[in-house]
């Protein structure tokens, strides 16, 4: 358990540092910005009590702003992603599990990931955008961050997927 | 009462949800106030070094753009300087011409005193921040101005001992007052969070002349940046809203994505000036109710 616990911090300070040192930098064709991170959340044991994953996936967001200087906007992003994720899981999956490509099978993964980065993104950029107001930019920055973001983390979970089975 | 807490403890994480979302939202509105609040300079002191640990490998990456703009800079200056020389050589002989050169005091002449920094982190895509890696400690203080080799990029808002973050031209919470070069019409630039190379000059009266191709400069009028300080060239009309005035959409010549080197400037003594300006608006209103 304590193990465990130790790998999911590690996994927490890496994503966040990856986040603001790299990936915040990207701006691809102007508008495309991978928000990575949220992969954090996305691999939070299923099993895990509604209660602790609202308050770690705030946690997550808020650090995330800490270091934007945009306070509250990761962490409403992140919150809701959270609570939304109980309402994706399939219900025909045993109690202890960990979602991933292997246990979920690549389909189901696929559209567990883009459904929670999707309402991710969709909340972030919305939020983001009150002073711009710009339907056509921000529809563009959605729909434009959201497939990188997927891409990365389908990406992530494939290459973690052949590296196990060798 | 039992059923009542039974289903409280049900749905305790509908409670949680609603009461972050609450909070999340409630930080949203104040962060920029947030921003201009003492908290935030331990924000920016703890920002600050984790973003000066990445920035010691990702500078090297734009030296070469950084030293190609400052050795134009040095070229662009020595011209300027051949340039003045020559005009003190004309007027040498001129004996009233000699007397005014010894009695300039050349520090008071110059009203604005300059500090070199570096950019230890930069985003690009909606609400941006610039962290730089000198604060209060190198004589930084809010509001002072910020440029890079190429043009204005934007102005101090928040000091640390050791860091300090700019709110660049590429925020929506961004103004300046700006002028045509080589006219006198001023306008207000801003950036409507689309494209990280072009910015729009607002408020132009609709009767300013100019040319697709003018630069763009600060007008002087704020205390942060002295006149003339380079920040765009007119790439044309931007569709009118109201007839008495125009606005401009303008390319930055500052590159945001390869900054590097940044001059901060300020004008001396200008703490000193406002609280006067503000004291005399206070005894103005102080008489007026009397």
């Amino acid at each position: 358990m304590s193990a465990n616990w130790l790998k999911y911090a590690l996994f927490f300070f890496l994503v966040v540092l990856l986040q603001i040192w790299i990936l915040n930098r990207v701006h691809l064709f102007g508008f495309a910005t991978p928000l990575f991170y949220v992969y954090f959340i996305l691999k939070l044991p299923g099993e895990m009590k509604r209660t602790s994953l609202l308050f770690t996936a705030c946690l997550l967001g808020l650090v995330v702003d800490f270091f934007s200087y945009s306070l509250g906007l990761n962490m409403l992003a992140c919150t809701i992603m959270a609570f939304s994720r109980h309402y994706v899981f399939n219900t025909d999956i045993a109690d202890s599990f960990v979602p991933s490509i292997e246990t979920f099978g690549f389909p189901s993964f696929m559209r567990y990931a883009i459904i929670l980065v999707v309402i991710h993104h969709i909340v972030f950029f919305v939020a983001e955008s009150f002073t711009f107001l710009d339907p056509l930019t921000l529809s563009l920055k959605i729909a434009g961050s959201s497939i990188l973001t997927v891409l990365l983390i389908l990406g992530t979970e494939q290459l973690k997927l052949n590296f196990l089975k060798k | 009462m039992r059923t009542l807490f039974a289903f409280l403890a049900k749905n305790v994480h509908w409670l949680l949800f609603f009461s972050l979302v609450t909070i999340s939202i409630g930080l949203i509105i104040h962060n920029n106030d947030f921003q201009k609040s003492k908290y935030a300079a331990v924000e920016n002191e703890v920002a600050g070094k984790v973003y000066s640990v990445s920035n010691s490998i990702t500078s090297y990456f734009g030296l070469k753009i950084t030293n190609e703009h400052l050795s134009e800079k040095v070229a662009n200056l020595e011209n300027y300087i051949q340039y003045l020389e020559g005009q003190i050589f004309q007027m040498k002989d001129s004996a009233i011409a000699q007397q005014i050169i010894h009695r300039i005091d050349f520090d008071s002449v110059s009203h604005y005193r300059y500090i070199m920094a570096r950019v230890v982190n930069n985003s690009l895509s909606g609400n941006n921040y610039i962290t730089l890696d000198k604060g209060s400690d190198a004589g930084i203080i809010p509001d002072m101005g910020v440029f890079s080799a190429t043009g204005v990029v934007g102005m101090v808002m928040n000091v640390s001992a050791n860091y300090s973050v700019v709110l660049p031209i590429l925020n929506p919470n961004f103004h300046l007052s700006c002028k045509i070069k080589g006219t006198n019409y001023f306008g207000s630039l801003s950036w409507d969070g689309k494209d990280i190379t072009r910015a729009n000059l607002h408020e132009l009266p609709s009767h300013t002349q100019f040319n697709n191709g003018d630069t763009v400069v600060t007008s002087g009028h704020s205390f942060s940046f002295p006149e003339g300080i380079p920040v765009g060239i007119v790439e044309g009309l931007k569709k009118q809203k109201n007839s008495n005035f125009n606005s401009l959409k303008i390319r930055l010549l500052t590159d945001f994505g390869a900054l590097n080197e940044v001059m901060l400037v300020d004008k001396k003594n200008r703490v000193e000036q406002q609280e006067l300006e503000k004291a005399a608006k206070g005894v103005e209103r102080r008489s007026r109710f009397k």
